[in-house]
């Protein structure tokens, strides 16, 4: 069964049409990735398929789970996690404490044992601390625990975001953009944690790129969008090749090449 | 024993405020501090677990409360009929006075919750400023129902009156104790984390799986319990109680104290109200002049140290986790007084280069 299934999603702000007719269906242990010129809509998609916005028509289907309507952090309890454009990180706590938030749906206390400190509490905290230092040790963020959130550089501000997100474990980890605003020695080092995450941890990932050396070297399948309509879909080698992603990106007539 | 030997150990807290209690006791026993001086340690007590309450919405989640004085007039209000016209408490035997003391903070309490929960429903749905305004208006229809509820219920616009005076040093500050360590445990645990990240980011904590309705009620809902405790021990020691001391103006004295003492930090919270409530009646000898030396204060405090006294930092003692980068020090104070001596020169050097 797919980890994800949009079944022809559409959505409508008024008289525009963002997103028309997409559909996507992802396999557990696939990277895919969706690439598009600005205000293609590919930030929107991600936005349906984490419950922010409704589509207007369609249906999505979480693990062959109807999510339709149903809110973020619905989305997140099925399995679905991402990291966003603009950084959103807990800025006001601390490193840690950004990722053991994430942890909070599944936390098993309820409001008397945090309240008494029964056993439960200490054994459940002791969990989480633990498995959220594993899990900032595997990053290189270890020893930055305790530092503001944003206080971190930029690059690992990205990391952290990731980290946070993985932290809930998900069957489906959504990456908006994660290598903006970066270096070229930098985007090295985000293909090389994208790839580890997808195959030391074999994760299921979707992510937006805009630089197309990481997309390019990494992505199994692509997906291309422009004006809202999906243009193009298949391997790296296919979609360098179609006329009309080269039409979408360089301008021109896309019969010209065909 | 050995329970109480290892609880001591565990928490050197716990042996500092017995010690407190005890000092002040004695004291008071001996004449040597009056009954005023106990009687503005009482209500500094009440502050604090008011301020406390606040921190949970304001520091905490990010909520802006105007109308914690609601909450408080609720416990107040509810505890009073409950103890002096249900329990006719003054014709128990004394050891049942306390229990039914107890007993009639809890009620308060409870009611109080439930009316955070049943305000907090509607409320929630609003964000910032327009959730404040709610909060004030819900200040504002307490006060005018407490108004209209016939005289033998509630004592109506003369204030209720009689209540028994059973509040006294030791329960008050028994539960500003248990406050202050209830907000420390709501604040290091799961609970607390989801508060915090609603207040950085409520998108992010919602693709996060935190359910940002069901974590604001509940911080709705606890704060206002404790606002309830809080005025059950205030109706209970003035034994008169009137509609018009839970006004905005209440509400706006807790805000102070606590964007005073640094907002977010429990000990801020703590501090903050102890100062501005023992710092006026310290101030008495100046007379007329008093409010303003208690304004220009303020205005101090605000313009050189806007995250409050202290800037979101914890005691050591409370031992939080969460957060827990920002414990407090005595050095942090005097760097902190070192620095607006030695900060505009720096700024202005740097400026240079």
């Amino acid at each position: 069964m797919s980890v994800l299934k949009a079944d022809h999603i559409t959505i409508n702000f008024g008289g525009l049409v963002a997103v028309d007719d997409f559909d996507i269906e992802i396999e557990k242990g696939e990277l895919w990735a969706i690439i598009g010129p600005n205000g293609a809509g590919k930030t929107t998609v991600f936005n349906m398929l984490t419950g922010i916005y409704y589509p207007t028509k369609g249906e999505i289907y979480v693990d062959g789970e109807k999510m339709t309507a149903k809110k973020p952090f619905e989305f997140a309890r099925a399995g679905i996690s991402r990291t966003f454009q603009n950084i959103r990180l807990f800025g006001g706590s601390s490193v840690l404490d950004n990722v053991k938030m994430a942890h909070t749906m599944d936390c098993h206390y309820g409001y008397k044992d945090m309240v008494f400190r029964g056993k439960k509490y200490h054994a459940e905290e002791e969990r989480i601390t633990k498995e959220s230092m594993e899990l900032l040790d595997l990053f290189g963020l270890a020893d930055k625990r305790d530092y503001f959130a944003t206080q971190l550089p930029y690059g690992e501000q990205r990391k952290l975001e990731i980290v946070r997100a993985l932290a809930t474990k998900p069957k489906l980890l959504l990456l908006d953009e994660p290598a903006a605003g970066m270096s070229p020695g930098e985007i090295d080092e985000v293909i090389a944690l994208i790839n580890r995450v997808h195959t030391e941890m074999n994760q299921t990932i979707l992510m937006i790129e805009h630089h197309m050396k990481l997309v390019m070297s990494i992505a199994q399948k692509i997906k291309v969008l422009e004006f809202g309509r999906t243009i193009s879909e298949g391997t790296p080698e296919y979609v360098q090749n179609d006329p009309l992603v080269i039409a979408a990106y360089l301008g021109g007539d896309p019969d010209a090449h065909a | 024993m050995e329970k109480m030997k290892a609880l001591c150990k565990r928490n050197i807290a716990f042996p500092i405020f017995a010690l407190f209690f005890l000092v002040v006791t004695l004291l008071h026993q001996l004449g040597i501090v009056n009954s005023y001086f106990m009687q503005v340690m009482m209500l500094a007590c009440i502050y604090i677990i008011m301020a406390e309450s606040l921190n949970i919405l304001n520091g905490m989640t990010g909520l802006s409360s105007l109308g914690q004085a609601g909450f408080m007039s609720v416990g107040a209000y509810s505890s009073a009929i409950f103890t002096t016209y249900i329990l006719h408490v003054s014709s128990l035997p004394e050891p049942l006075q306390v229990v039914a003391f107890v007993a009639a903070t809890l009620v308060g309490a409870v009611m109080a919750a439930i009316c955070g929960v049943l305000i907090g429903i509607p409320a929630l749905r609003l964000r910032g400023d327009y959730l404040a305004i709610v909060t004030l208006g819900f200040c504002e229809v307490i006060r005018a129902i407490w108004r209209v509820v016939p005289a033998d219920i509630a004592g109506g616009a003369f204030g209720l009156t009689g209540i028994p005076k059973l509040a006294n040093f030791f329960w008050a500050f028994l539960f500003m104790i248990l406050s202050l360590y209830f907000c420390r445990n709501y604040m290091d645990s799961s609970f607390g984390r989801a508060c915090l990240a609603i207040r950085d980011n409520e998108i992010a904590a919602d693709t996060m799986g935190i359910d940002c309705f069901r974590y604001k009620t509940i911080a709705f809902a606890s704060s206002a319990f404790i606002a309830g405790v809080a005025g059950s021990l205030y109706a209970h020691l003035l034994s008169y109680i009137h509609p018009d001391v839970f006004s905005y103006a209440k509400s706006s004295d807790f805000l102070v104290y606590l964007y005073a003492g640094g907002v977010g930090s429990i000990s801020g919270a703590m501090l903050g109200a102890l100062a501005l409530t023992v710092l006026p009646e310290l101030l008495r000898f100046l007379n007329d002049w008093r409010l303003v030396i208690y304004g220009a204060l303020l205005l101090c405090i605000i313009l050189f140290r806007p995250t409050g006294l202290f800037g979101g930092r914890e005691f050591a003692f409370l031992q939080l986790k969460t957060g827990g980068i920002r414990v407090f020090h005595v050095s942090t104070f005097t760097n902190w007084v070192k620095g607006l001596f030695r900060g505009e020169k720096r700024v202005k050097e740097g400026a240079g280069k």
